[in-house]
């Protein structure tokens, strides 16, 4: 193409534009544009929103719980099978009861855990997990059997269990537990954010509309336009669904992390070192004489427990909580007291009089009480998180298709409120 | 006009997109199961180049005042290492409570002779092999202490090596390094063991005497002889090997298996005692020189031992010249 003929063709454009149907026509195209785009950016940012908080309640609950609930189940039935070995005579109807739902919570928990669609990691601890357990419930009916033959292999059976147990089973159950509450923490704090980008997006377009209207109304000396009055309505109606669902559900997914998830999080931490402890408690003994490292564990678990664990608990709890948790913290200082008598009767001979303290005197019921306190600690803040995480997601229900139909009504509107003007110039 | 229509589906559709998870099937891991302590192979032991004769005790004599005897019975009860549940020889019975077995019938005459005719002054503490030597002298390898035991009578072999860290009182039983199979398994002697793997406790001397062997198996070590059973009854190793004593122990709990081949070794199996605690040596000595004379060690000979590995005439004891 000749180059005279190019600069021709752009200078007509420049002067077809500088007209008022050109720049009408402009004007028009802009607005849809930014109305459509607008509406599809602040939908699309709800519809992700609704998916992290539908993450959270549908993957990252249960699979924390879950988590939670592998490891408790798994550290409470190892506890009672070594405690059922201590008892002379036959195992006791309530011990074997209390093991066996154990291991029932347990592989329920872990095709909880499966059914959460885990990822990565986490979908490889629960597969190991679960491949373990048969294997772990296996090796205790061996030493069940030796046991009730008198015979004392089922000593080595029950220590080869225990050990798969501490050393293999829980680490791996904790292991998920973290990866999990991390996610979960991030995933919440996603959906906490207040969507100030789309807000600003929002605001930008009302802006438009309201300039163009002001200019139509000084270029054509008619004061209101029925299609831009149309659309601005449904611009602004919009971005206040939008600003308020968004809040509200950014509110609502900060207190399911406050008095939720995150007081979960400080109860199953006390709770795992309370069971750890009464696991060291009975595996002392168990170990007859040559437990010093289950008891070396046990004292830096206390510690653990008295300098700070039990402290976060408590700055954790919230109303319904906070009974429960002075309860749990109450019987553990009992506990560790009974447990200091406990080891002063084993070192000193009475061996005997240890082993009915721990399993059935005050030292077993106090242990248990700590456990049963911090369970129904868990249990409500797990109804408080799971109660606001719905809220949250609640408030953004039909927001998205909502805020995506406002905004190409708004676009009709301009269509039909400019076009006509357009038309006019012809 | 179209245009709109195309970007409001595209919103409509974008809102009620499925979401995609990322899921992975996971395959099946491998899984291997051992109690805790395995080593396989197994570390193996020095031995000392230092010639003795392992079966050289003290010859007996009173207790003397101020003295290990003294210490232990004003403290009003001995405390006894033995072995992780060694069915026969001293295990802790499932149903009573009880310390039963050979050893521990001893340890009660031990008892009795201490406490004037009190059987059960008696705490007894469980230790893994590699543990034995610690718990007497009251102190690991590393020099950190470790919780005393006045002695350990857990079926050890008395070695030369042992005799420079602790003392030993005389003979109690005379065994001999054997192995056990499962039924069935092809192997008769030490001479099958060619390339298999073969468990006994972690720094026994059996160990030792399986590296030399050779056939060369390949040694596992497990914390104690239980162990070893129990990775036979898994299939994860081909034979236990140890002292006889032991080994009928092991049998007796589980008929598949079967000791098998003669005894290719001298295990002379004394109590292990501190050096320092020599009038508890003699005391021991004593006690067990009565039990000879009584025909009590018979008796517990026939009531523990002899149905599993037939009966036995005590050993002599091999007293230093003083």
């Amino acid at each position: 193409m000749p180059k005279e003929n190019r600069q021709g063709g752009l200078r007509k454009a420049i002067g077809y534009s500088r007209r008022a149907p050109g720049q009408l026509t402009a004007l028009l195209v802009v607005l849809v544009l930014v109305c459509l785009a607008a509406g599809l950016g602040a939908a699309l940012d709800v519809q992700r929103r609704q998916q992290v908080l539908g993450g959270v309640i549908d993957r990252g609950g249960p699979l924390t719980g879950a988590a939670v609930e592998i490891y408790q189940s798994l550290s409470d039935a190892n506890a009672t099978a070594v405690s059922a070995f201590l008892v002379s005579s036959v195992e006791p109807a309530d011990m074997r009861a209390r093991y066996e739902s154990n291991i029932n919570e347990a592989s329920a928990a872990l095709s909880t855990a499966a059914s959460g669609s885990p990822t990565g990691e986490s979908a490889a601890t629960v597969t190991r997990l679960a491949v373990y357990l048969p294997r772990y419930a296996g090796l205790v009916e061996r030493a069940k059997a030796y046991n009730r033959q008198g015979q004392p292999q089922g000593a080595a059976y029950l220590r080869e269990a225990s050990h798969l147990v501490q050393s293999t089973m829980l680490p791996a159950a904790q292991r998920l537990f973290h990866a999990e509450t991390t996610r979960l923490a991030q995933a919440q704090s996603d959906a906490g954010v207040i969507g100030w980008v789309f807000l600003g997006v929002g605001m930008l377009a009302l802006g438009g509309l309201v300039v163009v209207q002001v200019y139509l109304a000084r270029a054509t000396r008619r004061v209101l336009n029925a299609g831009m009055l149309a659309a601005t309505v449904a611009a602004v109606a919009a971005f206040s669904w939008y600003g308020i669902a968004t809040t509200s559900a950014a509110e609502r997914s900060v207190a399911s992390r406050q008095s939720g998830s995150a007081a979960v999080e400080a109860f199953a931490e006390a709770r795992i070192k309370a069971l750890e402890a009464r696991s060291d408690e009975a595996l002392t003994l168990v170990a007859r004489g040559n437990g010093r490292s289950y008891e070396d564990h046990f004292i830096s678990v206390r510690d653990e427990l008295n300098n700070g664990i039990l402290e976060r608990a408590r700055a954790a709890a919230g109303d319904e909580t906070s009974g429960h948790i002075r309860n749990a913290i109450d019987a553990w200082y009992s506990w560790v007291e009974r447990h200091r008598d406990l080891r002063s009767q084993d070192d000193t001979g009475s061996y005997d009089d240890a082993v009915r303290r721990a399993t059935s005197g005050d030292s077993g019921l106090l242990s248990s009480r700590v456990d049963t306190e911090l369970g129904a600690a868990i249990a409500r803040a797990a109804d408080t998180f799971r109660r606001e995480a719905v809220q949250a997601r609640d408030a953004l229900a039909g927001a998205g298709i909502g805020i995506g139909v406002l905004m190409v009504l708004a676009a009709l509107g301009v269509w039909f409120g400019l076009t006509p003007r357009i038309r006019e110039y012809r | 006009m179209r245009i709109l229509v195309v970007v409001a589906a595209a919103v409509l559709v974008g809102a009620c997109g499925a979401q995609t998870q990322d899921s992975v099937p996971v395959g099946v891991p491998s899984v291997v199961v051992l109690p805790s302590g395995v080593q396989d192979p197994a570390v193996v032991p020095d031995v000392s180049t230092k010639p003795c004769n392992p079966k050289e005790s003290l010859r007996p004599g009173p207790s003397v005042s101020g003295g290990a005897v003294a210490e232990i019975k004003a403290r009003g009860r001995l405390v006894l290492g033995v072995g992780s549940s060694a069915y026969l020889l001293s295990h802790r019975d499932p149903i009573s409570g009880r310390m039963l077995g050979f050893e521990a019938e001893i340890a009660r005459e031990i008892s009795a002779a201490i406490f004037d005719g009190d059987r059960d002054k008696i705490q007894f503490r469980s230790l893994n092999a590699a543990e034995r030597i610690s718990a007497v002298r009251g102190v690991d390898d590393s020099g950190k202490p470790v919780e005393r035991v006045d002695m350990v009578m857990a079926g050890m072999t008395m070695t030369c090596d042992r005799r420079e860290k602790v003392a030993f009182s005389a003979e109690y039983y005379s065994a001999g390094q054997r192995i056990l199979v499962n039924k069935g398994s092809g192997i008769r002697s030490k001479d099958d063991l060619g390339g298999r793997k073969v468990c006994a406790s972690a720094t026994s001397t059996n160990i030792r005497t399986l590296a030399e062997l050779p056939a060369k198996p390949i040694p596992v070590a497990a914390a104690n002889t239980s162990d070893c059973l129990l990775l036979l009854q898994q299939g994860q190793i081909d034979a236990v090997s140890t002292g006889d004593v032991i080994l009928a122990g092991l049998a007796a709990q589980d008929k598949a298996t079967e000791i098998v081949g003669p005894s290719f070794t001298e295990e002379p199996t004394g109590i292990a005692i501190k050096r320092e605690s020599s009038d508890l040596v003699r005391f021991v000595n004593g006690v067990l020189e009565s039990m000879r004379a009584s025909g009590k060690w018979q008796t517990l000979q026939g009531d523990w031992l002899s149905e599993y590995i037939g009966g036995a005439t005590p050993p002599v004891p091999v007293y230093a010249v003083e």
